[in-house]
Parts: C-alpha cells; sequence; structure tokens
C-alpha cells in the first residue's frame, strides 16, 4: 500500500503487532425453565471474531491514529496491546515484551486512557486517585509534584482538582483520566477514544494536550477514534481497522486524496412545506443539482431530512448552500465532512479491497 | 526523541523493593478508607445499629436466665460473651463486608477492572489491602468503642489474662483472613450468579448461627456444636471470644489459633485459585 517508506523498521518499532487475532467465545444464552442456572453450565459456545488479522509497527516517537467504524476490533486491539487480553493468535511485542506475559513490567511502560470507562476514584478529588497512582508506581514525590503542577497548567484542572470526581462533567473528568494514565511517565499511550462525547472546546484542549505531549516529550501515542477531526488535527499516520482487518495503513494526506473529499449537507424543510409527501423528491433534487456540479447524490434520511452528498472541488460549498436556502423554505441546514463512516463505504466502494471473511482461524 | 524512563520505575530490590510494597499498599488503603470516610454516617448508623443489638440481645438473655437454670455458663460470661460479638462482628453488613461485592462483580461488569489489571500489582492483594484498610478503620470507629460502651454500660468481664487477650488480639487477625477469604470468594460467586444482594444476606444468616456470636457454641444441641466445630466460620466469633474468656485457655490457645490459621490459609489458597481462573477467563475470554 502506500507509504512504506515512513513505516518503522522492524528493528525500531516500539509497538508491533503480527497477524494479531482475537476470537471470543460467547456463552448463548439459554432460555426456558432455570435458564440463568443452565446458562452457568453451559458449553455452547458462540465465536466472535473481533480481531481477524491485524499487522503494524509504530517507531518511537509517533503518533498514530487508528480508526475504524463501531465494532471494527480497535478496543480489542488496544487491550491485547496492553496485555489485560490474551491473543488467540499472532505475535505482539510492546517495548521488547509480549504484553500479557509480563503484564506488570509492560504496565510500567504503558499508560491506557479507555474513553468510556474511568480509572479515578469516584468519590474522592482526583487529587487522591494521583497520589495513589504516585505511590502505586513509587514516583519520587518532587517529580510527581512537577509533572502535576505542568498538567494542570496545561489542562487548567485548578478548580478541578480538590473537586469529588463525582461532581466533575465529562470533559473535566477526561481531562483528569489523561493526567491520570501519564503520572508514571510511561513511553506509550494508548488513547481508547478519549473524546468521545465532548464537546468541541473539550475537545479542542485534549487534542493541543496530545499532540504537546507528543511533540515536546516524544511521547509514543497510539490514539483511537472514530472521530476524522481527531486524525486531521493530530496524527500523520493513520490505520484503519474494519471487521477485525486493516484496511489501510498510510498517511492522512494520502487518504484524503483518494477517498475523503465528500461532503454532505443536510437539510430538513419547514413543517407544511415542500410537497405531497411531506418533502421533496430525491431524484428530482439529484437532477437540479447536477447543474451546479457533477456527482452529486441526494437521499432521504429516516428522519425525513435530505442529505445532499459531493465533492467540494466540483461544488463549491457556499453555492450549494445559497442554492438551496433561496429556493426552499429550509428549517435546519448542516455540512457535514465525510465522517470515517462514509470514507469506509467508499474505500470498499472502489472495490479494492476484500472484505468477505478471511480464512477462518482454529 | 524518546526519554529514558524514570529511574523510579521497579528497579529496587531487597528493601528498596519491600519499602516500594510498603507504599504501594498502604496507599490502597488509605485510598479506600478515605473514600468510606466520606460516608461516615454509615459509619455511625453502624455503630447506633452494633449498640442497640448489644443491648436487645442483653435484655434477651437476661429474661432468659431469670427462667432457665440449667445452663451451666455463669450470666457474667454470658453477658461478656455476647458483647463480644457484637463489638468484633465480622458479620456486619457494613463496607468492610459490602466492599469486595461491589467492588469485583461491579468492575468486571462494568470493564474498570481493566484498570486494576493494569497495575503493576496482584489485584487480589490490591483488594486484601483495601479491605484491610476499612477493617482497621471499623475497629477504631466502631469495634473499641462498641467494646468501650459495653464495658462501662453493661459492666463487661476483662480478658482473663494477659495470654488471654494477646491470643484474642491474634485471633482477631486470624478472622480477617477468613472473612476476607470468604467475602472475595463470594464476591466472584456473586458475579457468575448475579446475585450479589442475595448473597450478602445469606451469607449472614448462615455466619450469625455458625460463627457462634450470637448463641455460643457451647449451648449449640451436640450435634450442631459438632457441625459448627468443623466448620471454619468458628474462627470468626467463637474462637476469638472464648479465647479472651478463658473457655479456651493454656495450650488449647494454640491448637485453636491453629487450626484458625489453618482454615485461614485453606481459604486464602482456594480464592486464590478462584480467582486465578476467573483472571483466565477475564483475559482469555474478556469477561
Ligand atoms: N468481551 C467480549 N466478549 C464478546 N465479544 C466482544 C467482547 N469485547 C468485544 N466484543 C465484540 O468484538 C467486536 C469488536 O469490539 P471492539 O474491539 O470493542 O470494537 P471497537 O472498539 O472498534 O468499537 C464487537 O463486535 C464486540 O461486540
Ligand atoms: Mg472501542
Amino acid at each position: 500500500m502506500s507509504a512504506i517508506g515512513e513505516r518503522p523498521m522492524e528493528s525500531e518499532a516500539i509497538i508491533r503487532a503480527e497477524g494479531l487475532a482475537k476470537t471470543f467465545k460467547v456463552l448463548r444464552k439459554k432460555t426456558g425453565p432455570l435458564a440463568g442456572l443452565r446458562t452457568l453450565f453451559s458449553t455452547d459456545y458462540r465465536e466472535v471474531r473481533a480481531v481477524a488479522d491485524v499487522s503494524f509497527a509504530v517507531a518511537p516517537g509517533e503518533l498514530v491514529g487508528y480508526l475504524g467504524p463501531n465494532g471494527a476490533g480497535k478496543s480489542t486491539t488496544i487491550k491485547m496491546l496492553t496485555g489485560i487480553l490474551v491473543p488467540s493468535g499472532g505475535r505482539v511485542v510492546v517495548d521488547g515484551l509480549a504484553p500479557h506475559r509480563e503484564r506488570a513490567r509492560n504496565s510500567r511502560n504503558i499508560g491506557v486512557v479507555f474513553g468510556q470507562r474511568s480509572q479515578l476514584v469516584y468519590d474522592l478529588p482526583p487529587r487522591d486517585t494521583f497520589e495513589l497512582l504516585r505511590k502505586m508506581y513509587t514516583v519520587p514525590r518532587a517529580r510527581h509534584e512537577a509533572n502535576l503542577a505542568r498538567f494542570t497548567r496545561l489542562l487548567a484542572l485548578d478548580e478541578i482538582l480538590d473537586r469529588p470526581v463525582r461532581l466533575l462533567s465529562l470533559g473535566e473528568r477526561m481531562r483528569c483520566e489523561l493526567v491520570a494514565s501519564l503520572l508514571h511517565e510511561p513511553r506509550i499511550i494508548y488513547l481508547d477514544e478519549p473524546t468521545i462525547g465532548l464537546d468541541p472546546v473539550a475537545k479542542e484542549t485534549m487534542r493541543a494536550f496530545i499532540r504537546e505531549l507528543n511533540r515536546e516529550r516524544g511521547t509514543t501515542i497510539l490514539l483511537t477514534t472514530h472521530d476524522l477531526t481527531d486524525i486531521e488535527k493530530l496524527c500523520k499516520r493513520v490505520i484503519i481497522i474494519d471487521k477485525g482487518t486493516v484496511i489501510y495503513d498510510g498517511t492522512l494526506a494520502e487518504i484524503k486524496r483518494r477517498y475523503g473529499r465528500r461532503r454532505t449537507i443536510t437539510f430538513s424543510l419547514l413543517d407544511g412545506a415542500g410537497g405531497p409527501d411531506g418533502g421533496l423528491d430525491p431524484e428530482r433534487l439529484a437532477g437540479e443539482f447536477a447543474a451546479i456540479g457533477d456527482g452529486t447524490t441526494v437521499e432521504r434520511r429516516e428522519d425525513g431530512a435530505l442529505a445532499v452528498g459531493f465533492d467540494p472541488q466540483r461544488v463549491a460549498v457556499p453555492d450549494l448552500t445559497r442554492h438551496i436556502v433561496t429556493r426552499y423554505p429550509v428549517a435546519d441546514l448542516t455540512v457535514e465532512e465525510a465522517d470515517i463512516e462514509a470514507i469506509i463505504r467508499e474505500i470498499y466502494g472502489a472495490g479494492g479491497l476484500e472484505v468477505a471473511d478471511g480464512p477462518d482461524n482454529p | 526523541m524518546a526519554r529514558t524512563i524514570p529511574s523510579s520505575a521497579g528497579r529496587a530490590g531487597g528493601p528498596g523493593r519491600l519499602h516500594e510494597l510498603a507504599l504501594r499498599h498502604s496507599g490502597i488503603a488509605v485510598t479506600s478508607v478515605k473514600e468510606k470516610l466520606i460516608y461516615r454516617f454509615d459509619f455511625f448508623l453502624s455503630l447506633v445499629i452494633t449498640l442497640i443489638t448489644m443491648t436487645l440481645l442483653s435484655f434477651l438473655w437476661r429474661a432468659i436466665y431469670r427462667n432457665a437454670t440449667a445452663i451451666d455458663l455463669p450470666f457474667q460470661a454470658l453477658l461478656t460473651y455476647i458483647c463480644l460479638g457484637q463489638a468484633f462482628s465480622f458479620n456486619r453488613i457494613a463496607w468492610p463486608q459490602r466492599r469486595l461485592m461491589f467492588r469485583v462483580g461491579g468492575s468486571i461488569r462494568s470493564g474498570n477492572i481493566v484498570f486494576d489489571l493494569l497495575r503493576p500489582t496482584d489485584y487480589q492483594a490490591m483488594q486484601f489491602s483495601e479491605v484491610l484498610g476499612l477493617y482497621v478503620t471499623e475497629m477504631a470507629l466502631i469495634n473499641l468503642p462498641a467494646y468501650l460502651f459495653a464495658l462501662v454500660v453493661f459492666g463487661i468481664s476483662p480478658p482473663v489474662s494477659p495470654v488471654a487477650a494477646a491470643g484474642f488480639a491474634l485471633a482477631l487477625v486470624g478472622a480477617f483472613l477468613l472473612a476476607f477469604s470468604l467475602d472475595f470468594l463470594l464476591s466472584i460467586i456473586a458475579f457468575w450468579t448475579f446475585s450479589a444482594g442475595g448473597i450478602i444476606y445469606g451469607k449472614k444468616a448462615l455466619l450469625d448461627l455458625l460463627a457462634g456470636s450470637i448463641v455460643p457454641l457451647t449451648l449449640f444441641p451436640d450435634w450442631l456444636r459438632a457441625v459448627a466445630l468443623v466448620l471454619p466460620f468458628q474462627g470468626l466469633g467463637y474462637t476469638p471470644i472464648a479465647i479472651y474468656l478463658g473457655q479456651i485457655d493454656g495450650a488449647a490457645i494454640w491448637g485453636s489459633l491453629l487450626v484458625q490459621l489453618v482454615w485461614a490459609a485453606a481459604l486464602v489458597l482456594l480464592t486464590r485459585l478462584v480467582w486465578l481462573r476467573a483472571l483466565r477467563r477475564l483475559v482469555v475470554q474478556g469477561g
């Protein structure tokens, strides 16, 4: 694929995954009388292949985006890299260690944030969790204080440090989660959806901090997200996975050039406007918009809004927007970047990649 | 670009390692205590409930003694026994006992256990320190005040001898080991069966009987006493109290401490095996 030259040489990689696979065995739920008890002793398993075949290498100091739609296998990969899940196939080496065999040693080299989980003690202020972590990793007090002071400044934590975690907003909490993952000065950070659910300002704070961490400290960062903006603002290199398989590994510039150009304008009409079936006919509209530029598509969403897909190099956003608002009684209009789901749909649409189930793992 | 790792990270051996361990586990214990002291009222309530139960039981036994002539245990000894059973109970439904039930199952279910598994220390050892911290707190905030109350208000007897006092203290340590292992075991069972509440109350009912802290084992029917004496639960109530009262004395103290210790060791081992199995399932199957 592209950007082979930018990939780290095998020898200098700090994270290396080779043919990594993970199959979960999930008990089939029993139904009928005593279902719970029978499930407990059941051996009737269903296999879920979360990660099918993932290989990549990350060099020290890289900041790599790990993208994929929900359920693609991102978190499962991260868990194998941290050592809390044993791979069912393939090999992982992180800073010279096999994480699942040397979990405790590996844990000193890595910091982890899981966007949907928390490592902060819920009823206490973050400062107490931080102090616990200092003792847990035996960080000298002076060093701990210096780090905490720096993080406090960069992430504006003064107001938050002494307030119980349960009273913090999601954005405030995530900033503290980030700090908690960094206090033992790990060389590698895994950030699993650190911006999920945050408002734009909070997202921006997180991003600025992550960027600074990577640039100033040379910390190696693997960032999982399905927010393309995170990737755009932070990562040169992205690895995209879908259905547990790597479908792209290269630069962001390349992927955008190849797939990520399209935008979508979504709009809905004022109540009562727009004709017999409560809206306009997408096909007629497609013809109309094609006159402004090639390659526009129109579809009706489930909520009744109309989604116009277009290529901003062929259709200027202001032209299309102006056209819509001057001709139709618009109630609501948004311009969206192609999100990762759309890009992946396009990558498949291009037909260059096999989507079919890979070879069966025993 | 890449920095050097801080020299503090897991480098020291020998005494440095021990110091690391002490620092880490005191940190864990202190944090769990701090966390639960937010619920100060809970501790206060536990104390009040303990005092009320103690008072109730003493009334009850007083009434029984007024009408019964065949009990060969002097009332003063019985009163002391009952009050100690309440003051040094390992069978309350308070933070030290509830902690594991909520924590182990809860964090597996919520997935937050990933962070515990990522710490450079053993999960079970971490839980041990947390619960130890809570038991020490309970000792200071509930057990000792309740004991003083019983001494002053009910006039219960002091330990029969300095040896009995020391034996009592040692037996409390053994009882803690038993209580921790039992709760850890039950919390894993609770996770697999989704019935923490039921298990907490079931355990309480069973232990109220078999620990012999509400009705002394010596007053049980022969067959039930025989059953209770071959089970480990006597170590949670009967053993320390009987040593305090001199019902077990001399060389027998060592014997009963040994029995308690063997049971504690067996249970610690059993919990360890169950936990390692649960852990395997977690890291292999993902929950
Ligand atoms: N512990 C588990 N047991 C069974 N299936 C799981 C488990 N964890 C994840 N999965 C499944 O594996 C797939 C990948 O999940 P995940 O790695 O969390 O995806 P992502 O993080 O990319 O959204 C999903 O289909 C998910 O339902
Ligand atoms: Mg995920």
